[in-house]
């Protein structure tokens, strides 16, 4: 378990959120999590080449990639989530600064998938590889291509967030 | 090389409104670290038929050991990969880190790219040939003999297969031209 770069990602991450929220607090622990979150960007840049906002609200079991390049300015992920490597999450996409989203439970995210734009991902929501999203994406529908499109309407994505494994490995072999 | 660096910390110093000296910039801006690399690289190849040319040679024994050093750590930190056979204008704005190749191609001046960006040859051929002030976002693929027009936008995610023109807008994979005159000196 010590080896998955995702649980790291993640482990940081909540640190650097502790840090932001609690930032009247400044007792020891504060400042031994400030230190946790300088090692923690060090670790998110150096060997997983990801970013994640301080302020994004991640819930509990999400599946970050182990394959890195996730650059993500989402406002909050839910439950369930899994997200593969090399995505984007809130970006400006040629017009400026568009806002961020917020991604909701049991979304399977593809990799090379980008998210721009203050928008809602609904619940059990699929994007399938490579796709664009800049539009509210209706709950247990499947996104596919560039420009995003939606595909199905009530598609049950629970094996593909199973069997993320799979496509995990063939991520890690990118450097 | 050093007047097109320093166009680089220029460009670079007015998209941060907080930092203004080369520093903190350095620190906070990774892909000025691999552009300060990629800078020392062009004028220690090229120093030799510029101002400087009878005696450029003498930085080479200090010059590309620093290079060497530079461009890998850049490399192995950032994944950036700026090469010396790009020909890149001054100006240049790289705006995140991670997975950027730029290799054999030619690129204007003050121009912008993201990250997860590809731009070179396919396979052999020559590379893409880029205007001055094109936008250019993340996950981009520009690969082959493409002429990419000055001011034009190629919004992210956009893998471009066609030449596109002066001042338009193209999305999509493949890329589609969806508007003729785009003004993208707003975030440029």
């Amino acid at each position: 378990m010590l080896s998955n770069r995702g649980l790291w990602l993640l482990t940081f991450h909540r640190i650097a959120h502790y840090c932001l929220r609690q930032r009247r607090v400044r007792n020891p622990i504060w400042w031994l999590a400030c230190l946790g979150r300088i090692v923690g960007t060090c670790f998110d840049v150096l060997i997983c080449r990801s970013g994640i906002s301080a302020d994004c609200e991640i819930a509990g079991s999400v599946y970050l990639p182990n394959g890195g390049y996730l650059m993500c300015g989402a406002l909050s992920i839910g439950a369930g989530t899994v997200i593969h490597a090399r995505c984007t999450f809130g970006y400006l996409v040629a017009g400026g600064d568009e806002g961020r989203p917020h991604i909701g439970e049991r979304v399977w995210i593809g990799p090379d998938c980008i998210i721009a734009g203050a928008l809602t991902v609904g619940d059990g929501a699929t994007l399938l590889p490579g796709s664009f999203l800049s539009f509210n994406v209706p709950p247990g529908a499947v996104v596919r291509g560039n420009p995003g499109l939606i595909v199905r309407r009530d598609f049950d994505n629970r094996a593909l967030r199973q069997s993320l494994t799979i496509v995990d490995d063939v991520a890690s072999g990118h450097s | 090389m050093s007047g097109a660096f320093v166009t680089d910390v220029r460009r670079c110093a007015e998209k941060y409104s907080s930092r203004k000296t080369l520093g903190p910039l350095l620190l906070d801006n990774r892909g000025l670290q691999a552009l300060l690399a990629y800078r020392l690289g062009r004028y220690l190849l090229h120093g030799r038929h510029g101002k400087h040319r009878y005696y450029a040679w003498l930085l080479w024994p200090i010059g590309w050991p620093v290079y060497y050093l530079l461009s890998r750590y850049v490399r192995a930190a950032f994944d950036i990969r700026l090469e010396l056979s790009a020909d890149i204008g001054p100006g240049l704005y790289i705006g995140h880190f991670g997975a950027i190749r730029v290799r054999r191609c030619r690129i204007g001046e003050y121009c912008s790219i993201g990250r997860l960006t590809d731009i070179g040859p396919a396979g052999d051929g020559p590379g893409p040939v880029i205007g001055d002030r094109v936008w250019m976002g993340l996950h981009v693929h520009i690969l082959g003999n493409y002429r990419v027009g000055s001011g034009a936008t190629v919004s992210a995610g956009t893998v471009v297969q066609r030449d596109i023109p002066a001042g338009a807008l193209v999305l999509g994979n493949p890329a589609r031209l969806v508007w003729r005159n785009y003004d993208n000196r707003r975030f440029l």
